[in-house]
């Protein structure tokens, strides 16, 4: 670790967003500060704007009020495309007419990179994750838990400084599910080493285990219809990066003691109408 | 080996109904002069065939040994055939570049779009007929003038289902190519125009009919060669076998205008084969 004070990737700054004047308020002076190079899952109830804080992150939507910031720059949706950032739908987002490889080279057509370089860290990638198999078939023959495998394959070949997920695994089946998050560390975990930039990961999940496996920081959040969507709970997950496995974590103690904590922040958490809690 | 005969005897089966329907006609056009009279015999269209065909041999020889040109108005079925062919494919393709160009343009100016919507809804579902005799004013009565009916009742078609396919590419992929910073020209070959193919091909599937019934209708308003000037004057001698063979041989065009689509479609669209290999 270094002396220096780590900077923020992502701020919040008081940012507000409704979707139509007569609906009540999703965010409402909402703030949020994500350190470089941190780990932070963002777990809340489905329709309490999850997706909305992400792709507001993205520069996808605008926010109505209040600044996103990228490194300490304000930034508009029009600098979309121009952030060094990746982004994982809930849905895999592959072409379903190219093939595997066709499709993890997407993005670095699309950002004009070298792409005999990353033709040979797609094959790396894929033969790392056991897809070498299938580069030449498409998406529809794929499952589900494969198909997001390309998803992260098509992002990280771009070396992102911030990387966003949106329930990745949301619509896995179990095993899928461990086997894809124990991926997802083991990737992130190899950019960081070889990446000269730190990566920044948000994850959004409805899943409090998934949220305490992947993350080294869980932010609870709530609210939404009764109140504006604000911050419930906010707590640092103090697990060694050699202990961090979906399997073992789920049978051992931290996990347990973190969920409890989170969940109970949840549990106990009743919305103030017109108020966001904070 | 017990699939093998029955996947035999299923494919004889597709031919089983033509064969009754066949044997029945030659039956019922046989009972009568009147019934001969007004729905012919498979025989008589056959020996009509027949004697077009040797038309066209003779152009051949002509042309061959002694560098006659073929003449215009000729009884030749695979001369006339080719005419109305020609005109149906040279409209179908204009009509469908033409058409697809300014749908997926429609979709890039969506203001544009809004005002162009109804009027091409309207145009589109104008049948060709009813503006066919002006179209010799405007066109002349040369094969020039059927290509532009056939362009005419293919074109605002093909714009409609290339609008509505731009208008069908997923908003996760597109916003998938915005986080990647794609400009609008890789949107546009890597997202857009594979999105819309479907409703391209489905759009060449449903003009093959229009683009042939463009060709016919100038034909049948004015013309000196095609099967829809056979038709029109073998209706008018009362001359059953011959248009008969003028139908069938519309229909011949017909499928092979199909066929070729399905050769595009099938090139084009390996990747819905599940567990299609690549390259």
């Amino acid at each position: 670790m270094t002396g220096r004070p780590v900077e923020n990737a992502v701020e919040l700054r008081g940012v507000a967003k409704r979707f139509d004047a007569a609906a009540a308020p999703l965010f409402c002076d909402l703030s949020l500060s994500i350190r470089s190079g941190d780990s932070v899952a963002i777990v809340g109830p489905s329709g309490c704007g999850k997706s909305t804080l992400l792709n507001m992150i993205a520069l996808l939507e605008g926010a109505d009020a209040g600044d996103v910031v990228h490194h300490g720059r304000p930034k508009s949706t029009r600098d979309v495309g121009t952030l060094s950032l990746a982004y994982i739908f809930q849905r895999d987002a592959l072409l379903p007419w190219a093939t595997v490889l066709e499709n993890v080279l997407i993005g670095a057509r699309c950002r004009h990179r070298d792409v005999p370089e990353a033709l040979t860290r797609a094959r790396a990638f894929l033969t790392r994750v056991g897809l070498d198999g299938v580069e030449g078939r498409y998406p529809s023959s794929l499952s589900g838990g494969q198909r997001q495998l390309v998803a992260l394959a098509q992002n990280l070949l771009l070396e992102p400084d911030l990387l966003l997920l949106d329930e990745p695994f949301a619509h896995l089946d179990f095993p899928s599910k461990l086997l894809l998050e124990a991926e997802l560390l083991r990737t992130v975990r190899l950019a960081r080493a070889t990446q000269a930039r730190p990566m920044t990961m948000i994850i959004v999940t409805h899943d409090i285990a998934e949220a305490v496996v992947v993350a080294d920081r869980v932010v609870a959040i709530g609210g939404y219809p009764d109140a504006p969507t604000g911050v419930i709970k906010d707590i640092q997950i103090d697990v060694a990066e050699a202990e961090r496995d979906p399997v073992a974590m789920r049978e051992g103690t931290a996990l347990p003691f973190y969920f409890q904590e989170t969940w109970d922040a949840i549990k106990s958490f009743r919305p103030e109408p017109g108020r966001a809690p904070s | 080996m017990n699939l093998g005969w029955r996947s035999t005897l299923s494919r004889a089966a597709v031919w089983l109904p033509l064969l009754v329907g066949l044997l029945a006609w030659q039956y019922v056009g046989s009972t009568s002069s009147s019934t001969a009279f007004f729905f012919s015999t498979p025989t008589q269209v056959l020996s009509t065939a027949g004697s077009m065909l040797s038309a066209d041999w003779a152009l051949l020889t002509d042309a061959v040994a002694n560098g006659v040109a073929p003449v215009a108005p000729n009884d030749g079925l695979l001369w006339n055939s080719g005419v109305t062919g020609f005109e149906a494919i040279s409209g179908f393709i204009i009509g469908n570049l033409v058409g697809t160009a300014i749908g997926i343009g429609l979709w890039y100016t969506r203001s544009v779009a809004r005002v162009a919507r109804p009027y091409l809804v309207a145009l589109g579902a104008l049948p060709v007929f009813a503006i066919a005799p002006m179209t010799i004013l405007w066109f002349g009565i040369g094969i020039g003038a059927k290509v532009d009916l056939a362009i005419l009742s293919t074109v605002f078609l093909a714009a409609s289902q290339a609008f509505k396919g731009a208008e069908q590419v997923d908003p996760l992929l597109l916003r998938r190519f915005m986080v990647f910073g794609a400009s609008r020209s890789a949107i546009f070959h890597r997202l857009l125009l594979p999105s819309a193919l479907v409703w391209i091909i489905a759009s060449l599937r449903l003009t093959i009919g229009a683009a042939l019934l463009g060709a016919f209708v100038g034909e049948f308003i004015a013309s000196e060669q095609g099967i829809g000037r056979i038709i029109i004057r073998a209706s008018g001698l009362y001359d059953t076998p011959r248009v008969l063979v003028g139908v069938f041989a519309m229909i011949a065009i017909a499928l092979a205008l199909d066929g070729l689509v399905g050769l595009v479609e099938r090139r084009l669209f390996g990747w819905r084969v599940v567990g299609g290999g690549g390259t």
